[in-house]
């Protein structure tokens, strides 16, 4: 083979060798250092500014967390109680026979009721041995046999005397402010004896409830006769009052020993302990008739009921025996749709070692507080039920306890004379991993079960904070949001990049990219005060239309085929989606205006009742339907945009490569461009899914927020984020809702941190197996 | 030793190009009158008959005619932008691709016209196989990269299917490499292994023309050798047409070559001939490196 020879050619005849020439000039080089230095400066400011960007981003996410967990901690701290020196009291001549013991609500000063003695001691800043105020007598003759304290708010005593009569002692406790300090005064306020039983006997046990008008009496006197007492005092128009009593005699009710009464705080119910371990549950709302409602075995070993009390709400009886058992009861539907109710022990907690003496409730939660002959004491929840605090001060038997009003603290008073208090910590005493994400046995409910509400009308409430309704609901929003989203903005991808003509393509790129910039509470408004009553006014056209649509695309696209080629061939391919625009058009249309034929032929005339009958589905008009096409409109566009992206930049010479093995386009994207396009559409799942759990405008306005646990369709939700926004102008600060709903957030946050990790390493194997490059 | 099979002498146009297309205008496609034939004994595999291709407005390939014989090698040769890939695009319809592009004229592929609405193009471009500038194995295994072109026309048979890839391999001088890595990520391999692989893709789906677009510009000496070789058992089997920049490997391995400039077609005849008593000035300046 002839070929020319090639000469060799200087690639640069005329370059100076290196060196010569610069170095003979000092300023030159002294400029060139310099220019050098600048270069090395410039090249450190800016690496120096581009690491502190990414440090601070990171720092600023790592603070988020930081606040969230600090937040979200203080829920799960148990709580803790510090023991106030013990104060010994005066001694009394004689042992008392009854005890009671109470507190301000600023724990600086402590009352202790002994018989007929009432002393006062002051607690707050290191005074507290000193009692300056000095016990006296409330009565002279000193008779006093029973005591009693009402439940609720305030201080209403009542005293039982030995000749049978009842009265009245209200302590309160009244505030003066001088030169920037608190002062305390206690007053005293004795009112009217009442008799307590038609027969003057010594009272042995007293239950005791007072409003301003009326007062209910429980009374256990020595011959073993329990009577009940009501008076009602009734204002006269003249000015005068004048008071109707009704003494019963509850005796041939209550077989056994009476050891123990307790009145709820409304006075409609009526608990009665026995020697044999029984309660009789009385129902006193009709005054003249009370009626024995219910006996239960409330100790199964027969022990003596020792101490009752109705938690706040006065649903929930707890009950303490002679052998330290604590239960609470409370009324639980037999069957559902009927209103028979039984008590049921509901909730047991861990049991005294000794014989319970007494049980103070709170006045904020559902907490108790019981205290055994020991001298052991026990903080309880009924709710969480659990035992959150055991202490033992080993100084003997306590008589008497009393949770502080706050609920942050407890005075109690044993039998040798000794006046203990401790400071309680217990701010979230309802929140526990088993509240938060277990079924709950909540009070009026038939079953454990998952329910969040945090609040109602009445300050009695039990607070639900079960979060499980919530992740619940921002699954169902999210997998119906994706359900409808990823396909519609997967396939769209797919479409506008292989198969689309390219004008088109340019222009519904950015078209449904502006979508993205679409407000979503612009598009929650519009879902939940447009969409849904159309959707709710037209359902049967709607589930029409998803009946017809495919045959019709179908039909069309098989029509098309049978047009003869020289007609197809002058179709442009990539214009046939322009093609399919009339015929959605028309089945649209179509099904919406034969709306009623479509009621009347899929639902036998009316949808709702049907859909009640033969599904069992309730309609609701903010559903899933509804948020999974708005949450799905605001997420198609970010998943389109990515996933285009992604498979518009699969290389060029891969598809060509395909192709020129002869493989058809539907081919290329099924066995090439889909494979390489996985890590790029995986991602763009991903983001779409973290936008959807996060969502928050959506869902608050098209969901209805029923935090109900439920995957049909046409039912509403409530998820997460919706919450915390429902709900936030409601929490007080630092308080149980406040920090739950912190939890929610953390929550969220942990769940798309876990998504972005996942699908980032995901990712990172697709591409490594997949890229090319 | 490429070129005893023919005659030298026998023709070569020095044809202005737009005489010849003029000529054209008038014939029957399927008449063996060829105008610009460089083999005598060389049965024509593929015709370009006054092509002309647009990409939008501007026009690339002016009036090209050629006859591309079967069984050898035809190389392209031409400075940047002169139209050889454009040409080679077209004979597969890879161009069919870009938007805006239109043609006139014809390329027939054993007197069957390719632009034929009727034509189904995969069937085309399964009998007219091509290798790319830049080695483009899919991100899949090499056994998948080269059972690819079987599997698109329906072929499931595992056995056959190996024998296939196994033939494919051996045909692009593979085989003995990758033949214990078959199910590895084909993305492992060298630059030159990639390119012999992507040959074996093509080869797999039988083709009877295999377009070359600069197959060896991205490779080492060596493998630019290994390739060469390949050239000379591949004629065997089938026509191949291929690009290059490189005027010692269009002398080395083509028997025939065009050189086109400013997307005309200069000089078209045997590799002996064009290189060492090219017809026209152009032809000479740019084989000896006076432009280009």
């Amino acid at each position: 083979m002839n070929v020319p020879p090639l000469t060799p050619v200087s690639v640069f005849p005329e370059e100076p060798s290196p060196g010569q020439g610069q170095a003979a000039t000092p300023t030159l080089v002294e400029r060139l250092l310099t220019r050098r230095q600048i270069r090395l400066l410039t090249d450190r400011i800016t690496h120096f500014i581009i690491k502190m960007g990414g440090i601070s981003i990171m720092l600023c996410i790592l603070g988020m967390c930081v606040f969230l967990v600090k937040e979200v901690i203080p829920l799960f701290l148990s709580p803790h109680a510090t023991p106030i020196e013990p104060i010994q009291l005066s001694p009394l001549d004689r042992p008392a026979a009854s005890t009671l013991v109470g507190i301000d609500e600023h724990q600086e000063l402590a009352y202790v009721l002994r018989d007929h003695v009432l002393e006062f001691v002051f607690l707050g800043e290191g005074t507290a041995a000193l009692s300056k105020v000095p016990s006296r007598g409330l009565l002279p003759d000193g008779t006093v046999t029973a005591l009693a304290r009402a439940l609720g708010k305030g201080h209403s005593l009542a005293l039982g005397t030995g000749d049978g009569r009842l009265i009245p002692v209200t302590i309160e406790f009244t505030q003066d402010f001088h030169d920037e300090a608190r002062s305390i005064a206690p007053s005293v306020r004795v009112g009217t004896p009442i008799a307590a039983a038609p027969t003057p006997q010594p009272v042995t046990k007293l239950a005791y409830q007072s409003t301003d008008s009326e007062v209910r009496i429980a009374a256990l006197l020595q011959d073993q006769h329990l009577w009940l007492t009501s008076t009602r005092t009734v204002s006269r128009p003249d000015g005068t009052t004048a008071a109707s009593t009704v003494q019963i005699d509850l005796t041939p009710n209550v077989p056994g020993r009476v050891t123990a009464l307790t009145l709820a705080s409304r006075m409609e119910l009526l608990a009665v302990g026995t020697e044999d371990g029984k309660v009789y549950h009385f129902d006193l709302r009709d005054t003249a008739k009370p009626l024995l409602a219910e006996t239960t075995q409330a100790s199964e070993q027969g022990n003596t009921i020792t101490a009752m009390a109705y938690l706040m709400g006065d649903r929930s009886l707890v009950v303490g025996d002679a052998a330290g058992q604590v239960v609470v009861w409370m009324p639980v539907r037999e069957h559902p749709g009927t209103n028979q109710t039984r008590m049921t022990a509901v909730h047991r907690f861990a049991p005294h070692q000794s014989a319970v003496t007494d049980i103070t409730i709170s006045q904020r939660d559902k907490g108790f507080i019981t205290t055994d002959a020991e001298g052991g004491i026990r903080l309880h929840h009924s709710t969480s039920a659990q035992t959150l605090l055991t202490l033992s001060p080993k100084l003997g038997s306590l008589r008497s306890a009393y949770f502080s009003p706050k609920a942050d603290g407890l005075v109690s008073v044993s039998e040798n004379n000794h006046l203990l208090q401790f400071h309680i910590a217990n701010p979230y005493p309802e929140i526990t991993l088993a509240t938060l994400f277990a079924p709950v046995m909540y009070e009026g409910y038939e079953r454990p079960e998952l329910v969040w509400q945090s609040s109602s009308g009445s300050d009695d409430f039990e607070a639900k904070f079960s979060l499980t309704p919530l992740i619940f609901g921002t699954i169902k929003g999210t997998f119906y949001a994706i359900l409808l989203a990823v396909p519609l903005a997967v396939l769209a991808a797919i479409y506008t990049s292989m198969f689309m003509h390219p004008d088109y393509r340019a222009k519904i790129k950015p078209t449904i990219e502006i979508m993205a910039a679409l407000p979503t509470v612009v598009l929650g408004f519009l879902a939940g005060l447009w969409f849904a009553p159309v959707l709710e006014r037209n359902f049967p056209a709607m589930t029409g239309m998803v009946l017809v649509a495919p045959f019709a695309v179908a039909a069309s696209a098989g029509l098309f085929l049978l047009l003869p080629a020289s007609i197809r061939h002058r179709i442009r391919p990539g214009v046939e989606a322009l093609l399919m625009m009339p015929v959605i058009i028309a089945v649209v249309w179509g099904c919406l205006a034969t709306n009623a034929w479509w009621e009347s032929f899929l639902f036998n005339g009316h949808y709702k009742p049907w859909l009640q009958t033969h599904l069992g589905l309730n309609y609701d008009q903010r559903n899933a339907i509804v948020v999974g096409i708005a949450m799905g409109f605001a997420i198609i566009p970010i998943i389109y945009s990515i996933s285009e992206e992604a498979l518009t930049n699969v290389p060029k010479n891969l598809i060509a490569g395909s192709l020129a093995l002869g493989a058809t386009r539907w081919q290329t994207l099924m066995y090439l461009v889909l494979i390489s396009a996985s890590p790029g559409i995986f991602s763009a799942l991903m983001i779409g899914l973290g936008r959807a759990v996060g969502e928050t405008m959506i869902v608050l306005m098209a969901t209805g927020n029923t935090p109900i646990m439920d995957w049909s369709v046409l039912n509403g939700f409530r998820t997460l984020s919706a919450n915390i926004a429902v709900e936030i102008p409601e929490a007080p600060h630092g308080g149980t809702l406040y920090r739950t709903l912190f939890l929610a957030g953390l929550l969220l946050f942990i769940a798309t941190f876990l998504l972005n990790t996942v699908a980032e390493l995901v990712r990172q194997r697709l591409r490594k197996k997949y890229s090319q490059f | 030793m490429l070129d005893q099979q023919y005659d030298l002498k026998s023709s070569v146009s020095t044809l202005p190009p737009a005489v010849s297309s003029l000529e054209m205008e008038s014939m029957d496609y399927s008449d063996s009158a060829l105008p610009l034939q460089p083999g005598a004994s060389g049965k024509p595999k593929l015709r370009v008959h006054g092509f002309n291709f647009y990409y939008g407005p501007v026009q690339s390939l002016f009036n090209i005619d050629m006859d591309i014989p079967e069984h050898q090698v035809t190389a392209f040769i031409g400075p940047s932008g002169c139209g050889k890939s454009t040409l080679l695009r077209c004979m597969n319809r890879l161009n069919d691709l870009i938007e805006g592009a239109r043609h006139e004229g014809n390329i027939l592929i054993d007197n069957m016209d390719i632009f034929n609405p009727m034509i189904d193009i995969t069937d085309l471009r399964k009998r007219v196989g091509m290798v790319f500038q830049k080695s483009n194995p899919f991100p899949k295994s090499i056994h998948e990269n080269v059972a690819y072109g079987p599997r698109l026309q329906g072929l499931k048979n595992r056995a056959v299917l190996d024998e296939i890839v196994e033939r494919s391999l051996r045909g692009a001088g593979l085989w003995e490499e990758v033949k214990d890595r078959l199910h590895k990520s084909a993305l492992g391999l060298s630059g030159g292994q990639q390119q012999r692989l992507c040959i074996a893709r093509a080869l797999a789906v039988k083709p009877e023309v295999l377009l070359m677009d600069e197959p060896c510009s991205a490779l080492d000496p060596i493998a630019t050798g290994i390739i060469e070789e390949l050239l000379f058992s591949l004629k065997k089997e089938l026509t191949v047409v291929i690009v290059t920049h490189n005027m010692q490997q269009a002398a080395r391995v083509s028997d025939c070559t065009a050189f086109m400039y400013l997307g005309r077609l200069i000089e078209f005849g045997r590799t002996k001939q064009l290189f060492t008593n090219p017809s026209n000035k152009q032809t000479e300046d740019y084989i000896t490196g006076r432009f280009g």
